[in-house]
């Protein structure tokens, strides 16, 4: 293009926007931007709540599988810590149990990881220091069978490698296995809440869809009203019409798969993680009242490691569950009054009943029953939460759709009024 | 020792032979022999706050082991109203306190020196101790916060312990008489030709927290790992993330029991480690008894037969130290500020 050139192009644009077609043509382009922009904008706010609700569902469904991970590990060390009491003639159950537990660990861990590369690298420093638990509790068991007293060290040792609140890294572990997932739980909880956050968000932007494409309709209704002294441009009313229905029955549809996420959030995610998370407290206590034993002369009467992981399962359930951990109290506070009475051989003893009545068997009632209620609430979340935006794409797309036909019929409805000035 | 002085001693050897008898609840009610002289003995320290040998204990002086010699007061008569005797104990240390995994049940030599002073107080031996296990930073504190009538743990005399140390001066205790003499050595792989310390190279010690150990190793070696627990110190050995354990003779004897690819280094000892029953700085009473059932285990050959039944084998198995005395409870607290 040569500088010579552009006069006579301005030239040439000038009266295409001059006089009264000239504001008509104006109108019709501010009137189709409008349609068009408030599409996309409307387009965007439901991909970005359909985007947010799924964010959600995925950082949910991996906060619970990792909760499942650190509740398998607890319940795994709790197994091996009490079929330690017993030495060689370990309950076969609890054998059983410990590695059906660390089995779902390392099935559960590799899917885990896969989430996200900060998830990759911590759980695969988690992983590492997991074969290290395993081994040494391994060569506690092989110890122990043995007669050798170092069965009990290793025991001890394999047990800090999940975690110590006193001492969060070991020289030759890094961090501990338990502290590790707690950190990624932490970013998957955070991850969940600003999902939800974001998800709010998009109803400003559809509102602002509203405002843009209805506005800039009525805006161009009002100006030919005024240049042709005619009220109604039909094919304006009819997109005005149509968007504005598209509008409203996306922001319903938002609102409805917003509502329900909201629901999903409050009766099934916040209870499984409660329930997660008074089991991981639980089993520790259980774990906790095992390696005090094996640590003989450790007991204390106001049993302060017990009580705090007691405390918080129990604020963390509700029901027939909290009946059962306190009648579970009951007999662990026995076993602890004989330790700290001197009758150690009493307290094992009782520690490692199996009778109706032990603590074993009121501890594995509480399991049973919060087992049952977290696979529920697990299943209602991932249920839940997987089908709260399946609408939401389609009707962006089905909005696009709308809008570009808004703007056809609003340029259509301004190109009457221009032809009758040709 | 820079100046003559008179200690009380007695040497069980010397003093008991032919008095092999079976230590039971009815035998005769005895009293620690006069003090006596004491031989140099270089290889302990003397302690600079009383001028006194590390292993000098309190003189029972009119303790015996008869209850009707102990003032309605004293520790003995309230351990015995109470029905149970506290003990501090090992519970991973192989021959001296352990716990059998087959029944459960603490064995030692240490666990029968405890159910020899329980018997002598006129208690149940299997039926009326309360044992706390511990480790060996807790041996100090356990017994002054009153938590435990005496440690029997395989426990250093040393003047930091009868006198504190400068960080901590209240940081004391009071010993009975030595009961066994033991030496620090170094656990290395079957297959290692290190004779010595010098020969480790850059290989990572592992020792116990709150040991004597600890403090004589420290300087002497590249690299250390330090445990609140000694037998971690064998799951880092056999992990590989220790070349080596010091500790003492007695306690690697029975590390090297339980793994057939481990040995105690052979030679001289780093230090000499006399060994004593641990009671609290304000029970100088309980003290003066142990030193009695001491006594006792020194001339019916009780100690002996522990030596035999505990550390035969183990390639450590010293003579039974003898006695010594020349502390009072008196001097201690004048001395102790």
């Amino acid at each position: 293009m040569s500088l010579t050139t552009l006069p006579e192009q301005r030239g040439a644009v000038r009266p295409s926007f001059s006089g009264t077609p000239g504001r008509l043509r104006l109108t019709a382009i501010g009137a189709v931007l409008a349609v068009l922009v408030s599409a996309v904008l409307g387009a965007v706010a439901l991909k970005m709540r359909s985007d947010a609700l799924g964010r959600a569902d995925s950082s949910a469904s991996h906060l619970l599988l990792l909760q499942g991970v650190q509740t398998n590990l607890v319940v795994a060390d709790a197994d091996a810590t009490n079929a330690f009491l017993k030495g060689g003639l370990e309950p076969q159950e609890q054998r059983l149990g410990y590695i059906k537990a660390m089995k779902a660990v390392s099935n559960d861990l590799v899917i885990a990881a896969q989430h996200s590369s900060a998830d990759a690298k911590a759980l695969g420093e988690a992983n590492a220091v997991l074969n290290r638990y395993s081994g040494f509790v391994g060569s506690a068991r092989a110890n122990n069978r043995q007669g050798f007293s170092v069965g009990a060290s290793y025991l001890t040792s394999a047990n800090a490698l999940l975690s110590d609140p006193d001492d969060k890294d070991d020289v030759s572990t890094g961090h501990r296995a338990i502290d590790l997932i707690e950190a990624r739980v932490a970013a998957d909880t955070q991850a969940v809440d600003d999902a939800y956050a974001d998800a709010g968000f998009a109803r400003w932007l559809l509102l602002l869809a509203a405002v843009v494409g209805i506005g800039g309709l009525l805006y161009a209704q009002v100006t030919l009203s005024r240049q042709s002294h005619r009220y109604l441009n039909l094919p304006i009313v009819a997109s005005t019409v149509v968007l504005v229905v598209t509008l409203g029955g996306a922001a319903v549809l938002m609102a409805a798969a917003q509502s329900k996420a909201n629901d999903v959030r409050s009766e099934s995610l916040r209870p499984a993680l409660a329930l997660s998370a008074s089991r991981v407290a639980a089993f520790t206590a259980k774990s906790t009242e095992s390696l005090t034993l094996i640590k003989q002369g450790s007991a204390t009467p106001d049993d302060i490691p017990w009580n705090t992981e007691y405390n918080k399962a129990l604020s963390l359930v509700d029901g027939d569950s909290k009946t059962q951990l306190e009648a579970y109290k009951a007999q662990h506070d026995k076993i602890n009054q004989l330790d700290v009475d001197g009758s150690w051989r009493s307290a094992v003893n009782l520690a490692t009943s199996e009778s109706d009545t032990s603590a074993n068997a009121l501890f594995l009632k509480y399991d049973d029953s919060t087992e049952k209620a977290l696979r529920k609430a697990k299943d209602d979340t991932a249920k839940g939460l997987s089908s709260t935006g399946d609408l939401l794409l389609p009707v962006a797309v089905l909005l696009l759709l709308v809008g570009l036909f808004c703007a056809a019929a609003a340029w259509r409805g301004v190109s009457f009024r221009l032809n009758e000035y040709r | 020792m820079k100046r003559p002085r008179l200690l009380a001693v007695v040497g069980a050897a010397a003093l008991l032979a032919g008095c092999g008898t079976a230590a039971t609840s009815t035998q005769p009610v005895s009293q620690a022999r006069p003090a006596a002289a004491l031989a140099a003995d270089d290889s302990i320290p003397t302690c600079d706050q009383d001028g006194k040998s590390a292993v000098a204990s309190i003189d029972p002086g009119r303790i015996t082991t008869s209850a009707s010699s102990w003032p309605s007061d004293s520790t003995m008569a309230e351990i015995k109203s109470r029905g149970k005797l506290i003990a501090g104990v090992a519970g991973d240390v192989t021959l001296w306190g352990s716990r059998d995994p087959f029944t459960s049940k603490l064995a030692g030599f240490d666990i029968d020196v405890v159910k020899r002073v329980a018997q002598e107080l006129g208690l149940d031996p299997n039926r009326d101790v309360e044992y706390k296990v511990i480790n060996f930073a807790q041996r100090l504190p356990k017994l002054q916060d009153g938590e435990v009538d005496l440690v029997a743990d395989t426990m250093t005399m040393n003047c930091a312990r009868w006198f504190g140390t400068d960080d901590n001066l209240k940081n004391y205790i009071n010993f009975s008489t030595e009961y066994y003499r033991a030496g620090q050595k170094l656990l290395v792989r079957s297959d290692s030709d290190a004779q010595n310390v010098k020969d480790l190279g850059d290989a990572t010690v592992c020792t116990t927290e709150g040991s004597t150990s600890l403090e004589n190793i420290k300087d002497l070696v590249k690299s250390t790992v330090v445990v609140s627990d000694v037998g971690e110190c064998l799951v880092k050995f056999q992990e590989g993330e220790a070349t080596a354990i010091t500790s003492d003779d007695t306690v690697l004897a029975g590390f090297a029991k339980q793994d057939p690819y481990a040995k105690v280094m052979a030679g001289e000892p780093l230090n000499v480690v006399p060994y004593g029953l641990g009671t609290a700085s304000d029970a100088a009473d309980l003290t003066q008894f142990v030193n009695v059932v001491l006594e006792d285990m020194r001339r019916d050959g009780t100690l002996d037969r522990l030596y035999t039944k505990w550390m035969s084998g183990s390639g450590t198995q010293p003579d039974v130290p003898p006695a010594v005395y020349g502390r009072t409870a008196a001097e201690l607290k004048e001395a102790r500020g």
